[in-house]
């Protein structure tokens, strides 16, 4: 009951700001974190705990769905880092937007990012996992469009969500695959049904979708481009959503799956294979770019590749050293983004190359970049160090040919990433060229600066703190037993000290080398930022979409009712053609019963009607002006309702009476806004209309006669007929029917009527406002 | 449209055909009318007003908005099926309670609400519609 409680608390802080009096804006935003606060305590009670406590519920189970969650220590520990980091960033936030006027609506998709990203930690139902991964993207989706005003904060929320929601759909069929592979959709009973599956092929396509929807939250390459582009989004954003948490839920879903998955071959390729390669290209790219944000962002990619790509290695030591990268990572990165908003901030500049000589007017806020940026770079004695040499020292336990492949990797990438870092610390901070120094002196807040140094040094004193390092400790208890052993019997056991150093002292030099030949060279940086392949790939495809639907659009819905009909009379004049040619026998016997035993015998009365109707017709046809049309279709009806009269149907021939004359009267009123045009323009559209008309009512009158002699069911009337006094007190057997047997479906039709009759009334008096004016 | 005799004509007809209205609603259960021809009917009745005296009139006499009308069929219509709910049935079963000769229940509530969605819906659009003109 605990854990759905804190999701509970996050979420109720979305509706906060809505529900309090604004006395004093800044007072009611920092009260916005009280429910975070102590949804953080629960988790902090639950940590020392033993058990792992489980809550479930049924929702829905006819459909699989329920309401069930789980806690496991790295649940838990997962948890706290999106509670703890975001109360830090919503107080970043208060004062980042503090003049922002839609900044109610920020806070909305703030905390329901924060209540929908626990829910997916916790939630121990696929389907329920698929509701809140859903839920993230689309406050992601809001909260990078923030900013709607500008067309690139639009584009880039769109793309974000049209990436991940599309990866989101993969996901969800995915899923679905799996429940009908295992028949559960339970996190802990899949994983001994998975085990002996029957569906090799299914299983594998499973896999495949499930992994395309972890790539596109995770921003693997090639759906690596939204990640870059969304930082159009405020910073607190950035650094929440797109480093510190939602992108990692997708790792996260790989870390749930991956004891599931693990004997599967496809999923530790495909994982291994783009992580790696987006683990290099986010590195690589992070180098060329000119804006911090996007750069940052670029880091973030190539971090999350190389978190799925120790997923997808998949041994349990290397999975224990990618949770604690991924810890390491949201702290230092969280600071990362801030730093850079607040530069962002305060000077105005997103391109590296605009600020310069941070450090002489800045000294406190050098010393969070130092720090930082340190972590960033993995230096010694930092969070990131640390998860490294965990990290290096669980490869050393692989085969040897997976050693030499994963540390060329881990040296390319890191020295990459380590070559920005410098660029990164040298070019903003310590150049000081200050003839164009834009940074303004003095930041006004306490807050902007200090939760970025909070984060600065978070990232290097968790390691040198005795308690902390317990809690990972403990972590690494929890978390290794519950993994599949597969590829650990290659134990080597034995390594040097210096060997285990040697990939990072490999990766610094040759990254502060790097760093300097670019500064030194300077005209690798494109100062607008690049434009990835993938990014104006999906700008074409959407922009064909577009074009493409709006032409078929326009071909189908040309305004002309006319064409609307004819439309609809040719698709329907083919589809009973087929039915005709290929049921013509039993269609033959049943017209042909129809014209040997009529039911009904035609009287004169019959005669006088049906040539009255027929009249009314040609009347119609002919007629030279609007109104007498309208007046004949009026006599039309007025038929058919003396028709239904004579089958002795007078509730149906009372309500037809009524609307023929409601029908007429509203014609009438209807042509004062009708063009005046003629009916017809060309003799040749005359011909080919009384062509398609004609064999339209043919084709009807035949289905008709058909279909009335055809009984596939056992007739239903005596049933109403004999309960309609008794059970229903009512004489008159139509509307019992209407009322009470199927009232159910009375009630849909009434709420149908109107909602028709309120678009309606919509649609005229927008007509008549715009007339107006 | 100014015409005495419409005006004349109008004034005895409309309640007229707005009491018959009524009576096709409650004798619906046993012979024919019902919500549907009911509603209609008396949507008849005042779009002869309207026709008569005009729109503005006619929406004074109405009182209140056709929107309302709507709204309040449509609630009536599933607080009747709620009704059953309270009683430990499923959504929409006919309760019914007898009082000597007379049998009343819960499918004459709902019929009412289709009754007054009909007139609503249909008042909402051709009102609009005269007023066009």
């Amino acid at each position: 009951m605990l854990i759905p409680t804190t999701i509970l608390l996050a979420l109720s802080s979305a509706l906060l700001p809505f529900l309090l009096h604004p006395l004093n804006k800044l007072l009611r935003n920092i009260i916005l974190t009280i429910p975070p606060l102590l949804a953080l305590l629960i988790i902090i009670s639950q940590l020392n705990s033993q058990e792992v406590p489980s809550y479930q519920l049924s929702w829905l189970p006819s459909l699989g769905l329920d309401l069930y969650f789980e806690s496991s220590y790295f649940q838990l520990l997962f948890g706290f880092f999106i509670l703890f980091i975001g109360i830090f960033i919503h107080l970043f936030a208060v004062i980042y937007l503090q003049n922002d006027p839609s900044q109610k609506s920020w806070f909305f998709w703030f905390f329901m990012f924060m209540g929908s990203m626990l829910g997916l930690i916790f939630s121990a139902n696929l389907f329920l996992l698929f509701l809140f991964w859903e839920l993230t993207s689309l406050a992601s989706f809001f909260l990078i469009g923030h900013y709607y005003e500008q067309e690139e904060a639009r584009k880039s929320a769109w793309e974000a969500l049209l990436i991940t929601g599309g990866g989101g759909l993969c996901l969800l069929t995915g899923f679905i695959m799996i429940f009908i592979i295992t028949g559960s959709v339970n996190l802990p009973e899949l994983q001994d049904k998975f085990n002996n599956t029957s569906y090799p092929l299914l299983t594998n396509i499973a896999i495949l979708l499930i992994i395309l929807g972890i790539m596109t939250k995770s921003a693997q390459y090639p759906f690596h481009f939204w990640l870059p582009d969304a930082m159009t989004a405020p910073a607190p954003a950035s650094a929440y959503l797109h480093s510190a948490t939602m992108v990692k839920a997708g790792v996260f879903l790989s870390f749930r799956l991956s004891p599931i998955f693990s004997n599967l071959y496809l999923w530790h390729v495909l994982l291994v294979f783009f992580g790696g390669f987006t683990f290099f290209w986010g590195a690589l790219c992070c180098l060329k770019e000119n804006s911090i944000k996007k750069a940052l962002a670029y880091t973030t990619v190539s971090t999350l590749g190389l978190l799925t790509c120790l997923i997808g290695i998949g041994t349990p030591e290397i999975i224990y050293s990618a949770v604690l990268l991924m810890f390491a990572h949201a702290i230092y990165k969280a600071g990362l983004f801030l730093f850079a908003g607040t530069i962002e901030f305060t000077t105005h500049h997103k391109y590296l190359s605009k600020i310069e000589g941070l450090w002489r007017k800045q000294p406190l806020f050098f010393m969070v970049a130092l720090l930082s940026i340190y972590s960033l770079a993995g230096f010694p004695y930092t969070f990131s160090f640390h998860a490294k040499e965990e990290l290096i020292r669980s490869i050393y336990r692989l085969n040897p040919s997976y050693i030499v492949m994963f540390s060329l990797l881990l040296i390319i990438g890191n020295s990459l990433i380590i070559g920005f870092s410098t660029r990164l610390f040298i070019i903003p901070l310590l150049r000081a060229k200050t003839k164009e120094a834009t940074f303004h002196p003095g930041i006004s807040s306490f807050l902007l600066t200090n939760i970025p140094l909070f984060f600065a040094i978070a990232g290097i004193s968790i390691p040198l703190s005795k308690d902390l390092t317990g809690i990972f400790h403990k972590l690494s208890h929890n978390f290794i037993p519950n993994i599949v052993v597969e590829h650990s019997q290659n134990t080597t056991g034995h390594f040097q000290h210096y060997l285990l150093l040697l990939p990072s002292i490999l990766s610094w030099s040759i990254g502060i080398v790097l760093g300097f030949y670019i500064i030194w060279k300077g005209n690798i940086i494109n100062e607008q930022g690049i434009t990835p392949f993938a990014t104006r790939l999906y700008q074409h495809i959407i922009q064909q979409l577009l074009l493409q639907s709006d032409r078929i659009t326009r071909f189908f819905q040309n305004g002309k009712l006319r064409s609307y009909l004819q439309t609809f009379a040719v698709a329907v004049l083919i589809v009973s053609f087929i039915a005709i040619v290929t049921e013509w026998e039993i269609i033959k016997a049943n017209i042909l019963t129809h014209i040997v035993r009529p039911e009904h015998k035609i009287t004169k009365y019959d005669f006088i009607l049906t040539s009255i109707i027929i009249a009314g017709i040609f009347g119609v046809i002919f007629a030279r002006t609007k109104l007498t049309a309208v007046i004949c279709l009026g006599i039309i009806g007025y038929g058919m309702a003396i028709v239904f009269l004579i089958f002795s149907a007078p509730d149906l021939a009372m309500t037809q009476f009524i609307i023929e004359t409601l029908t007429v009267s509203l014609f009438v009123f209807v042509f004062y806004h009708l063009p005046e045009q003629p009916l017809y323009r060309r003799k040749t559209t005359k011909y080919q209309n009384l062509f398609i008309c004609t064999l339209f009512g043919i084709v009807m009158g035949f289905l008709t006669l058909s279909a009335s002699s055809i009984q596939t069911h056992p007739s239903i009337s005596s049933y109403f007929t004999t309960k309609s006094l008794n059970e229903a007190h009512g004489g008159n057997i139509v509307n019992v029917i209407l009322v009470d047997f199927r009232g159910f479906d009375t009630l849909g039709e009434i709420t149908v009527l109107a909602i028709a009759g309120i678009g309606t009334y919509a649609l005229l008096r927008y007509q008549r406002l715009k007339n107006h004016e | 449209m100014n015409s005495l005799i419409l005006k004349t004509a109008g004034k005895y007809i409309a309640p007229l055909l707005f009491l018959f209205a009524i009576y096709l609603l409650f004798t619906g259960h046993n012979q024919p009318g019902g919500g549907f021809s009911g509603g209609l009917v008396a949507s008849a009745s005042f779009i002869l007003l309207a026709f008569a005296y005009g729109v503005e009139q006619t929406q004074k006499w109405i009182r209140i908005s056709p929107l309302y009308i709507i709204a309040i069929g449509l609630l009536l219509a599933v607080g009747s099926g709620v009704i059953s709910i309270l009683f430990g049935q499923p959504f929409m079963t006919g309760v019914w309670i007898t009082l000597e000769s007379l049998t009343l229940g819960t499918p004459m509530l709902f019929d009412t609400g289709v009754f007054l969605v009909v007139l609503g819906t249909t008042l909402l659009i051709i009102l609009e519609l005269i007023k066009e003109v």
